[in-house]
């Protein structure tokens, strides 16, 4: 033990009678023993410094960058706030079209175990097929959606019976669009996708005021991945889609479709149309078709069903047609009401004979006379009598050939040759509404034009966009109208309309209290490699009521109706009824002593 | 080494008291105990710091509640939602119709059920107060109240 000490306190000197030796040896021992363990202490110490240094090394220089990116991925997040997507009301602010929350059903395929077995618990519920299911949970996949936005009642039940799957299915809550009212307006209305997207009708044409602005916030999660209120910062402050107010009425749309279906039951037509307009401001009341889709379950429609037929089909008004003739005639002067077409009940030009329908014969009619017998050869004599140019330029001013400009899409400009092709007899058929395609929108609006002075005004269907706190952000102005025929010939021609209605076609239309001025139409259909189809018609009645102070332009058309297909048989009906319940509704006072221009 | 050796001694002498002429007694600082002072200082130091960390967690707290009445807003703006869906379901004309005509046997009215009440002359017969029409009233339309009712004319 050469060199080592032991220290001993001054003045402490080893006790007499023992060997000195003794405890210096055994302190030295003790101390090299406590030498040792702090050695290995030091040296354990150091190795967890070091570890300590390569892991801070590690942390903040070698990986700094991707855990920093880690950590801003965890802790920061942005935030997508979702607008609400606007209403879509009807004139008195009654919802058509609303946003009601939804569930949609996800599935996690890497934490199924037995996909057919999931497949098979869950799809009867969804009502998909159980292969459909099991085909989209491919295992290496960590999400897919099950069904979007199903109905409260689906997602109770699935989360009843699905309760074991546990990790395997979830919910999200989405907005999902309702329409209160079932297949009511479906086609004015259209539909909103998946995605909260406006795809048909009002919900695409107005899509630009539904939709509104997503917003965007910066926000803190915490260790939990809750979102941290407090640090929220808002970049873009969002936007909630504005309310559309339609012109139509709920009421009066609901008459229409009931008359309609009703109409359609009864003459098996294959389908029908029902047009309600205000003449004086061009506000659409009503747009009824049938047969309808359910716009909550726009899927199980063909997207052929989902075109408005009154906006996009364009069909032959038939006679419908003969009161632009008897405007144009009127405006142009080559006729007046008293003067006398005579003819032996047929009428030959270019070759082409002109019959009255089932042979009848009118010897002598007047203008008046011709309009309320429907008298196609007289329709003809007066179309002849006009000529090409002017009737051409009379039909082109009502509207027809160019869409109406209705906001919905999809118009049709229905098709209006022009003079040049108007070869053989297509001035005296399209005096009675041969020959020439155009759209009910079309023609109920010429003939609101004859209600209003002879103004066109433009027919529209949206009232008033109003924001989320209800003030008014735009509101259609009504629209002065353009001249399209003279006001004195417009009254003319609707005192004629008036008599047809009276005493002419169009009886099966009056009404009890209010003067009518009406027109029935019967037009063939035309074939396809041309010509014209056997026993296919399309019946129609156009009416104004009250006629001596306008409040409704009403079109109904029926398509091919099975057993009685005219016009004021089976039409007319249906306008009567329309216009009695709609004029109640609008609390328009029937009148006794109603005078027109006779 | 050789040095001179210090020859003055203290004495102590009784010296007479001071007597204090309206002045007050000069009191001396009463010393504080190291504790204290310490605690103090502690308390001092760590005072800002709990305030911070109490703000903090209150803040928190608050962003949480926030969150939680924000979750519940969620649901209860859907639940007006969808009780808003039912109920223009219930008022769909379809549905009234329906139920009036079956359940409780009622019919359109006919034309001779319905009558026209004219009510237009009897609203137009309403005559309007007089009115105070005064320079000074006009004047101070102009400058107090309204344009418009300054220019409204007496009938």
């Amino acid at each position: 033990m050469t060199g080592r000490r032991v220290r001993r306190p001054p003045g402490r000197a080893v006790p007499p009678g023992r060997h000195a030796f003794r405890p210096a040896q055994a302190d030295s021992e003790h101390f090299r023993l406590i030498r040792l363990r702090a050695g290995l202490l030091l040296i354990g110490l150091l190795l967890a410094m070091g570890g300590l240094g390569g892991r801070l090394i590690s942390l903040h220089i070698v990986h700094a960058r991707s855990l920093e990116r880690l950590a801003e991925r965890q802790q920061f997040a942005e935030l997508v706030i979702q607008p609400r997507r606007g209403r879509l009301l009807d004139r008195w602010g009654r919802p058509l079209a609303i946003n009601v929350d939804a569930e949609s059903v996800y599935a996690v395929p890497s934490r199924i175990d037995d996909p057919a077995a999931f497949a098979r618990t869950v799809a009867p519920i969804l009502g998909q097929r159980p292969a459909d299911v099991a085909a989209r949970l491919r295992p290496d996949r960590h999400f897919v959606w099950l069904a979007r936005r199903v109905p409260a009642r689906t997602a109770q039940q699935l989360r009843s019976r699905a309760a074991h799957l546990g990790e395997a299915i979830g919910f999200l809550p989405e907005a999902r669009r309702e329409y209160p009212n079932g297949t009511l307006a479906a086609h004015i209305l259209g539909f909103a996708g998946v995605d909260n997207q406006g795809l048909a009708g009002a919900e695409f044409a107005f899509e630009r005021f539904l939709r509104g602005r997503a917003g965007l916030a910066h926000i803190e999660r915490d260790a939990m991945g809750r979102p941290r209120f407090e640090t929220r910062t808002v970049v873009v402050e969002p936007t909630d889609g504005a309310d559309v107010v339609l012109t139509i009425d709920q009421v009066i749309q609901h008459i229409a479709e009931r008359e309609l279906d009703r109409a359609l039951e009864a003459t098996r037509a294959t389908w029908g149309a029902a047009l309600v307009m205000e003449p004086r401001t061009g506000e659409i009341l009503a747009m009824a078709t049938s047969p309808r889709f359910d716009p909550n379950d726009f899927e199980r429609a063909t997207p052929a069903e989902w075109n408005n037929p009154i906006l996009t089909r364009v069909y032959e008004p038939g006679s419908t047609f003969k009161i632009v003739l008897a405007a144009a005639a009127l405006d142009a002067g080559v006729t007046d009401e008293r003067q006398v077409f005579t003819n032996n009940g047929t009428y030959k030009v270019a070759g082409y004979t002109i019959r009255e329908a089932h042979n009848r014969i009118f010897p002598r009619q007047t203008l008046r006379d011709i309009i309320r017998n429907s008298s196609n050869v007289g329709a003809a004599m007066v179309a002849t009598r006009l000529g090409a140019e002017a009737f051409h330029a009379t039909i082109r001013r009502l509207g027809f050939g160019l869409p109406t400009g209705l906001e919905l899409p999809g118009e049709a400009a229905g098709l209006v040759p022009p003079p040049e092709q108007w070869g053989g007899a297509k001035l005296q058929t399209i005096g009675f509404g041969q020959g020439i395609s155009a759209t009910p929108l079309q023609v109920l609006v010429a003939a609101a034009a004859l209600a209003n002075d002879g103004l066109v005004v433009r027919p529209h269907i949206l009232r008033a966009v109003r924001d989320a706190e209800g003030r008014a952000l735009e509101v259609t102005s009504v629209d002065p109208g353009r001249p399209a025929v003279a006001p004195g010939t417009a009254r003319k021609v609707m005192a004629m309309m008036v008599d047809a209605v009276a005493r002419g076609t169009g009886t099966l239309a009056e009404l009890d209290g209010y003067l009518v001025a009406g027109k029935t139409g019967t037009a063939q259909k035309p074939a396809p490699s041309g010509g014209y189809l056997p026993d296919a018609y399309i019946a129609s009645f156009l009416g104004i009521v009250p006629a001596d102070r306008p409040r409704l332009a009403i079109l109904v058309l029926l398509d091919e109706p099975k057993g009685e297909y005219y016009g004021g048989v089976v039409a007319a009906p249906v306008f009567r009824a329309i216009a009695r319940q709609a004029l109640w509704h609008l609390r328009v006072a029937p009148s006794t002593d109603a005078v027109v221009v006779r | 080494m050789i040095a001179p050796q210090r020859r003055t001694e203290l004495f102590p002498v009784r010296l007479p008291e001071r007597i204090h002429r309206g002045q007050p007694a000069v009191r001396r600082r009463p010393r504080v105990h190291p504790m204290v002072g310490a605690t103090v200082m502690a308390v001092l130091l760590t005072l800002p710091a709990i305030l911070y960390v109490s703000v903090r967690a209150y803040r928190a707290e608050a962003g949480y509640t926030i969150l939680r009445l924000q979750s519940e807003l969620a649901r209860l703006r859907a639940e007006h939602a969808r009780l808003a869906s039912q109920v223009a379901a219930l008022k769909s004309p379809q549905r009234i119709e329906h139920y009036a005509t079956t359940e409780l046997g009622m019919a359109p009215p006919r034309q001779h059920q319905l009558a026209t009440i004219t009510v237009g002359p009897a609203i137009a017969q309403v005559v309007a107060p007089p009115r105070d029409r005064s320079v000074w009233r006009t004047l101070a339309s102009w400058f107090g109240k309204s344009e418009a009712e300054a220019r409204e004319r007496t009938r």
